[in-house]
């Protein structure tokens, strides 16, 4: 009878089967071919609830599994969407809550293969953190450069929390330290806590210099944003730069009241922040745009990066990579990402900030930070 | 208002409903959200009230406390209690982007689960608030927890995985960086929440078994932190209503469609409350809406400036109710509208978390962690307990089992 009805399911879709052997009560995925057609379903999971149907009952079996298959399960988290990533986790702690954690030197052999994939040995060191945190520090202390991101963020904290340890008794250790973890860290709070630390012990490093942002800008305003027109609006530059992917500094263009002309703006040199409001005489209703060129050593991937407390859009290169209509709603670096490919060579950067009229104290910033990064949030300058 | 989508269960979902026994579960269960041993989303059944809580909040040697937990990160969502578990979500990381969900034993204290997961939306928020903000809701026989970056898990009461939604990764533009605090509802097997903002803004219904899309609906485009009230009509039919800053309106739970609208902005952060046959909206006004028949529009009762709330939403007691404005407390009778009395509260700070009532008496905290319990006396009020828990309090508290569940900043307290 068991094996007419493997029979049977082998010639149905993997999903099919397993909802029907769940319909029937068994339980217990019995075959590894099995397990790994459940992982395939939650593999599968997309937006707005694509895949569920076959998703939902592969969940519920791969949870009654033993502690032992959760690396099978962690591999299936191999270039999965974030969605299905945290199927995986909750099918991970799922079983780890029922049948216990896997023999902890199994999960340090997992973390400590880099060839397995990055997601599921940063859960794999949440597992051993759980089952045991000293383990957990003694392997932490050699990953602050691991490729994994979960684990390199992992180990940045315990490196701030040893220099921290050390900072006011012995601070040349704790700098180094610091500096160490400065090079490691790629999560934009961790080098901000890092940057402040550093500068309590005397060390001069700048948010703008660790984060690599870009602090010259050629700046065209105020453009009309009265009642919101600008954002999309598609004034003289956006039109120039659309079309050709450069600007003509050179030009001026009919502005808000008149003529206007590109001028120099920067960031400043602490905190690099851009800040129109200055600029442009705290006008309301405005539109600007900033421009500025990057030189990439060779054709990469990249990220934009920018934190800006007004409606905004970026182009590099004529093509546009972000675009949000949001005003006076919380602001903080790297608040936006976007991926896109830069060049060799030069890259050209335009920005459309947008300023409304609120006239709420708080909503007079008019302001931004921008950096280029690679795919991890690693920091980017032009002609490194 | 246009409706983006209205899907049928497909005949596959229709498999997979009855493989995990889901489907019967979800629209037959007879979960009683008033039953005192229970509470089941943000202000238990949505009235903030149970019959009986203890008469004194003490810490120390001689207090009442039951247990104290430590959670896993910080949270100002209300914490629910299903049964003999209590469930409350926390956020971590560096920006509040590691999502917890803790059940633990509503006896002892004792952790019986933890999941946890990583936010696909934006985490951003203000510094007072967290990721882990809209409380979480359930059906009695899964628990739904819902977060600013718009994140959505549907667990079993065992803390198995059933789904997972990232609402932000599906809608990207949706949400904003102060934070989102909605906290959704379940009516008629459906998860409703209203995830509103200057960018998409929406209100979705889900269905809870399943966990796909039934329908989702453009909302106006601002930021609403209000969250959506379920209202049952006198021939049992329910309905929910989702306010915002530019209109009041009643949809079909399952299939979303718009059964009245009122075009009168309501409060954006306070909620409504239902009170037996009449719904209380707060806005510039407190509105009382006589809820009615079927398929009508319900009746504006009266109105009254001076019994709106600030940011907590109206608490239930009988045939009153009590509007927090700041560190005022006012009592009102709900046909009338009338006030009864008017409370100033020494002692309080800024309020966030909307009380809760039991016994005629009410459990006040501020955002520094201050307690007061105030004893409604009819004519007046009085205060007759304070206790300070030391750590910030936005979340408002559960009662359960003739028990508080208080959520504060970084820990979970039980009073007896």
């Amino acid at each position: 009878m068991e094996r007419t009805l493997k029979q049977k399911r082998c010639l149905l879709h993997p999903a099919a089967a397993i909802a029907i052997g769940c319909a029937l009560g068994l339980t217990g995925l019995d075959a590894a071919e099995n397990v790994e057609a459940a992982i395939e379903s939650v593999r599968r999971v997309g937006t707005d609830g694509q895949g569920f149907d076959d998703a939902l009952p592969a969940a519920q079996q791969l949870q009654q599994l033993p502690a032992e298959k959760i690396t099978q399960v962690l591999d299936g988290a191999k270039e999965v969407n974030p969605i299905a990533e945290n199927w995986i986790r909750g099918i991970v702690f799922g079983i780890a809550q029922k049948s216990g954690s896997p023999d902890l030197a199994v999960l340090k052999a997992y973390v400590n293969d880099q060839a397995k994939n990055a997601i599921g040995r940063g859960i794999a060191m949440e597992l051993i953190q759980r089952e045991d945190s000293q383990v957990a520090q003694g392997m932490l202390s050699d990953l602050l450069n691991d490729p994994s991101l979960a684990i390199r963020e992992m180990a940045v904290e315990q490196a701030i929390g040893n220099a921290e340890a050390l900072a006011e008794d012995q601070a040349d250790a704790a700098i180094g330290i610091y500096r160490d973890a400065l090079t490691a860290a790629r999560h934009p709070k961790q080098l901000s806590r890092i940057v402040e630390s550093l500068g309590k012990l005397g060390e001069a490093v700048t948010t703008a210099d660790a984060f690599s942002l870009i602090l010259d800008w050629k700046s065209i305003a105020p453009f009309d944003n009265e009642g919101g027109v600008g954002y999309a609006a598609v004034y003289a530059p956006e039109k120039q730069f659309a079309s050709a992917g450069q600007i003509d500094l050179s030009q001026k263009h009919d502005g808000k009241a008149g003529e206007i002309a590109w001028q120099d703006v920067a960031g400043s040199n602490d905190e690099g922040l851009v800040n129109l409001a200055d600029a442009y005489n705290k006008e309301k209703g405005a539109v600007a745009y900033l421009f500025a060129e990057f030189d990439s050593p060779e054709q990469q991937d990249a990220q934009a990066r920018l934190g800006c407390i007004n409606a905004n859009k970026v182009w590099v290169n004529g093509e546009e990579v972000m675009a949000t209509e949001v005003y006076h709603s919380g602001s903080m670096l790297d608040q936006y990402v976007a991926p896109f490919e830069l060049k060799k060579g030069k890259n050209t950067i335009l920005l459309k900030i947008c300023q409304n009229e609120q006239e709420e104290s708080w909503a007079q910033r008019w302001e931004f930070q921008f950096r280029i990064t690679d795919p991890t949030g690693k920091g980017l300058e032009s002609g490194n | 208002m246009s409706i983006y989508q209205i899907k049928k269960p497909s005949f596959r979902s229709a498999i997979v409903l009855m493989c995990l026994g889901g489907f019967t579960l979800s629209m037959f269960s007879s979960v009683n959200a008033a039953d005192p041993k229970n509470w089941l989303g943000f202000r238990g059944d949505g009235t903030s009230a149970s019959p009986s809580a203890p008469a004194e909040i003490k810490v120390g040697d001689d207090g009442n406390v039951a247990w104290k937990v430590a959670m896993p990160g910080k949270s100002v969502a209300g914490p629910i209690v299903v049964g003999d578990r209590v469930i409350s979500t926390s956020s971590g990381g560096q920006e509040g982007e590691k999502l917890f969900v803790t059940a633990v034993s509503l006896k002892t204290g004792e952790k019986l689960w933890e999941q946890s997961f990583r936010a696909t939306g934006r985490p951003f928020c203000h510094p007072t608030s967290a990721n882990a903000a809209p409380s979480p809701v359930s059906d009695g026989e899964r628990i739904f927890a819902f977060y600013s970056s718009n994140d959505l898990v549907c667990l079993s009461l065992e803390g198995d995985l059933l789904w997972y939604r990232g609402l932000g990764f599906d809608y990207p533009k949706a949400g904003n960086d102060i934070g989102m605090a909605s906290s959704p509802v379940i009516s008629e097997g459906t998860l409703i929440a209203q995830v509103e903002a200057q960018g998409d803004s929406f209100a979705i219904g889900i269905d809870a078994a399943t966990g796909v899309n039934l329908w989702r609906m453009a909302r106006p485009r601002q930021s609403n932190w209000s969250s959506p009230v379920e209202i049952s009509r006198p021939d049992e039919s329910t309905e929910v209503v989702m306010q915002s800053g530019t209109n009041i309106i009643a949809v079909d739970p399952r299939r979303g469609n718009i059964k009245w609208i009122i075009e009168e902005g309501a409060d954006k952060i306070a909620s409504g409350t239902p009170a037996g046959d009449y719904l209380l909206l707060p806005g510039s006004e407190m509105m009382a809406l006589n809820i009615g028949e079927s398929a009508t529009t319900p009746e504006i009762m009266w109105r009254n400036s001076r019994l709106s709330p600030r940011n907590a939403s109206a608490v239930l007691n009988d045939d009153r109710f009590y509007s927090l404005k700041g560190s005022v407390l006012v009592a009102a009778t709900v046909e009338e509208g009338e006030q009864v009395w008017q409370k100033r509260l020494s002692g309080l700070g800024g309020t966030w978390a909307t009380p809760v009532a039991a016994g005629g008496r009410i459990y006040i905290f501020d955002q520094s962690g201050v307690g007061l319990v105030v004893e409604d006396q009819g004519d007046s009020a009085e205060t007759i307990m304070e206790v300070d828990l030391e750590e910030p309090v936005l979340a408002s508290p559960a009662i359960a089992d003739g028990k508080l569940i208080v959520r504060t900043n970084q820990s979970l307290f039980c009073f007896e």
